[in-house]
């Protein structure tokens, strides 16, 4: 090497084992939870963790102006941070991670987030991975069938036949659409696509025919793209929403529960029923 | 050129012992390779221009997203980088060593990491690792673990190529010399290998940049995830995913630019360059 080269090579090597070593630091000070409650996980972390696929208006968004998931689940997602705070008598914050909802499952499992509101419907397949909380909202809208705005409206279950299908996976519509449309046999399998923004934008470039998902959150769409999109039909169903958590988190879920009770009770859930159109 | 007595009369870029870009037919005319170059710049900060014209890429929310996002890809993109450049020589020393169950260790290494997509190792290292006990509460550190691992694999065949294209004639003097295998390695053939594997390094640090995007399949905030983001608010994806394109071009092409410096500054003149 040339003269001068060598401290220059001694500073390169010093650098790659520091962040080496920095690197395993991190790595082995992730958190192996053992048997921690979950309360005593929330108590040791100062905050709670919340995951959402943040694209599912009224219920959660992205607002660009405040940077800030907000919506009727975050509200609620609110409330019960502070009845947790003070039934633990530490101070909580309230952290929302933004994920595709196909993620969702697997974190919790993993007890990477404490809980879930992501308009998830309680179902028995469901009930068998995931704890959930007594219902906060009963869905009663039905699901929409969102179309490209120019294309021809499928106004009802009977002109879906043969038509190519888009659905959020692991979402209730995808099950539907599963149960009353591939296995008798009327649809090919449908498409399954990680977020609902993927959905939209595949409807918008034409690839599927029609997006079907829960019908408020259709609507936001038909609004939020400029009407590039519209829904055409309504698909009638009966889906109760619960907060998600992980299935050792019983504790958690009995103040939950209790949260939700007296919200309904005191006539609070209806005001934010009414705050968010879904009355 | 050393050695040769009466220079006037050469080319000045032959004169200086220095040979110039060279294409087939000779070499390029530097002002030719300025031209490019400046007509390559001017055509990136036309294309800036024409994705902020789009209102969802200019507007300070926006941006203030993607500044966040900028300094979480290059977080990701820095740690791994240098992970691999440290388990790379431990690794690709390994591949050479004498000892078999070092050899099979870092051959099993590579080829399980080489053979695997990088996706499928970030999915596993954050959400199939939890299983062993292994938790990350924050995505960051998971992609760029996964991703430094990762690169490590690739820089390690990469360091082996160089340590081993350098003549064996070489080690065989060092050895007599006196100096151990480690001695010799460290002090006569890696500092040669160096110059060798710059321009592959060059590469995959280039891609570690690029695949650093696949972190926001797990959520972490960076500048994949904020385009994506914008565009199912905005539904722009021409303007979105152009301005992110050329976010992405910027970084790996002032990486590269950077390893050029650093390639020449590690040049010995005349002394296989140029394809000899």
């Amino acid at each position: 090497m040339k003269k001068g080269k060598k401290p220059l090579m001694i500073a390169v090597i010093a650098v790659i084992i520091v962040v080496v070593i920095v690197a395993a630091a991190v790595m082995s000070g992730a958190l192996v939870l053992g048997e921690k409650s979950a309360l005593d996980k929330i108590k040791e972390q100062g905050k709670i963790i919340m995951a959402t696929e943040a694209s599912f208006q009224p219920f959660e968004s992205f607002n660009m102006t405040t940077q800030k998931v907000e919506g009727f689940d975050v509200d609620i997602a609110n409330r019960i941070v502070e009845n947790v705070s003070a039934a633990l008598g530490v101070p909580l914050t309230l952290q929302i991670n933004d994920v595709a909802f196909s993620a969702i499952p697997a974190m919790l499992k993993n007890r990477q987030i404490d809980m879930s509101l992501s308009g998830m419907t309680i179902t028995d397949e469901r009930n068998k991975t995931i704890l959930f909380s007594t219902p906060y909202y009963f869905m009663e809208a039905g699901l929409g069938i969102m179309i490209k705005n120019g294309s021809t409206p499928i106004t009802n279950i009977s002109q879906l036949t043969g038509k190519n299908i888009v659905v959020n996976s692991f979402t209730t519509s995808e099950i539907w659409v599963q149960k009353n449309l591939v296995d008798t046999g009327l649809v090919s399998a449908p498409k399954s696509l990680p977020t609902i923004a993927n959905c939209v934008s595949d409807v918008i470039a034409g690839n599927s025919d029609c997006f079907i998902i829960d019908k408020p959150t259709a609507l936001s769409y038909v609004e939020s793209t400029g009407e590039q999109v519209l829904v055409t039909g309504v698909i009638p169903s009966f889906e109760p929403y619960g907060v998600a958590l992980p299935k050792t988190s019983t504790d958690l879920k009995t103040i939950i529960d209790n949260v939700i009770n007296g919200m309904m009770a005191s006539g609070e859930m209806h005001a934010l029923m009414v705050k968010y159109g879904l009355i | 050129m050393e050695g040769v007595e009466n220079l006037t009369g050469l080319k000045s870029s032959y004169r200086n012992g220095r040979r110039p870009n060279s294409g087939i037919g000779g070499p390029t005319p530097k002002w030719k390779n300025t031209v490019v170059k400046i007509g390559i710049v001017v055509t990136i900060i036309v294309l800036f221009i024409l994705s902020f014209e789009s209102p969802y890429v200019n507007n300070k929310n926006s941006i203030k997203l993607f500044i966040e996002a900028f300094g979480k890809t290059i977080l990701i993109s820095i740690i791994a980088i240098f992970m691999g450049l440290g388990l790379g020589i431990v690794i690709g020393l390994g591949r050479i060593s004498r000892n078999f169950f070092i050899r099979g260790a870092s051959s099993v290494y590579v080829e399980a990491l080489r053979g695997t997509p990088l996706i499928i190792q970030i999915f596993f290292i954050y959400f199939g690792l939890p299983a062993l006990g292994f938790n990350f509460s924050d995505p960051l550190p998971a992609a760029a673990i996964a991703l430094g691992i990762n690169s490590g694999a690739y820089q390690a065949e990469i360091i082996r190529g160089g340590i081993q294209s350098i003549p064996k004639g070489q080690m065989e003097a060092a050895r007599s010399t006196g100096m151990s295998y480690l001695q010799s390695m460290r002090r006569v053939i890696l500092p040669q290998g160096f110059r060798l594997i710059i321009p592959p390094l060059t590469n995959e640090y280039v891609t570690v940049i690029k695949d650093s995007s696949l972190a926001y399949t797990i959520g972490v905030v960076e500048l994949t995830y904020v385009g994506n983001k914008l565009v199912s608010i905005y539904f722009d994806p021409f303007a979105i995913f152009l301005f992110v394109a050329l976010i992405y071009f910027t970084l790996t092409t002032f990486t590269s630019v950077i390893m050029r410096f650093v390639e020449k500054r590690f040049q010995i003149p005349g002394y296989m360059i140029g394809g000899t």
